[in-house]
């Protein structure tokens, strides 16, 4: 078969170029992983973004919800993309950096009665929702179906607080909790304090795909 | 005596149920999880699960915001 290439590079060539700056060792491990984002919000969106050019091959996308103008202060979305469902978007916007990973994505909300199916073949469950209610029923239900998978969690990221009260947390085996655990949304979310806590989920979802953890 | 979330809370005694618990610590049921002893306790028995000695309570409970 003739090589493809894009502007005379080779694709062989554009994929190893997209990880030379990446962390030696890590490629082989993250391309084999499948991570479960459960929000494709702030959170997700973000998380979802950095794990990808992590090199993370094998992402689920999920979230019932489309773009609205609100989402634009802090989500990674365009105003072209006003209207289409989140999962549809980020795809694309994904699929623009990297289009060397397979994403699947669901619209649907997620709830106590499909969480096991939703998430049965996920390496790591990753919380991103918006919701508190919604946060506390994917733990309990996470649990209960896979008290060994670890859950990777976002709580406490709004405001313009100090960057450094956002912390990653084990609160338990498998439960990891990232935030301040206090402020609210109701209060205003900004993206740097949002895209923190994403890029502390994200880090910490990395370190138990790799198996190295030091939190 | 019994331990609320690393502490022990004077005012928690056996026979309390969980959500007796949980209403004096003013924290809404539906943004909380809820462990026993290290396990999770089911949000169905919240109403009919009561305190015993010694219990190790840690309520682990969620703000909005993503």
């Amino acid at each position: 078969m003739a090589e493809i290439s894009i502007d005379g590079v080779s694709v062989d060539d554009i994929y190893k170029q997209m990880k030379t700056r990446n962390v030696a060792g890590t490629q082989e491990k993250l391309a084999q992983a499948h991570v479960t984002i459960a929000g494709s919000g702030g959170l997700g969106s973000n998380i979802a973004i950095a794990l990808a050019r992590s090199g993370v091959g094998h992402l689920t996308l999920i979230d019932f919800d489309v773009v609205d103008y609100s989402n634009l202060n802090r989500q990674q979305f365009k105003l072209s993309q006003v209207g289409v469902p989140k999962v549809i978007a980020l795809k694309q916007n994904i699929l623009e950096f990297n289009p060397f990973i397979d994403i699947t994505t669901v619209q649907t909300r997620v709830t106590y009665e499909n969480v096991e199916e939703l998430f049965e073949t996920s390496d790591v469950i990753c919380e991103a929702f918006d919701d508190p209610t919604s946060k506390a029923v994917i733990l309990q239900s996470a649990r209960e179906f896979f008290s060994e998978k670890p859950i990777v969690m976002g709580n406490g990221l709004a405001g313009i607080h100090s960057a450094n009260n956002i912390v990653t947390r084990k609160m338990r085996e498998n439960v990891y909790i990232c935030g301040d655990q206090t402020t609210a949304g109701v209060e205003g979310l900004m993206a740097p304090r949002v895209i923190i806590c994403a890029g502390h989920q994200a880090n910490m979802i990395l370190q138990l795909l790799v198996n190295k953890i030091e939190i | 005596m019994i331990t609320v979330n690393g502490k022990i809370d004077t005012a928690a005694h056996a026979g309390q149920s969980i959500s007796e618990l949980l209403k004096r610590l003013e924290m809404q049921t539906a943004r909380v999880v809820v462990e026993r002893n290290g396990l999770i306790i089911k949000r169905e028995v919240y109403d009919s699960l009561l305190l015993e000695d010694q219990d190790d309570i840690e309520v682990i409970s969620f703000v909005g915001g993503g």
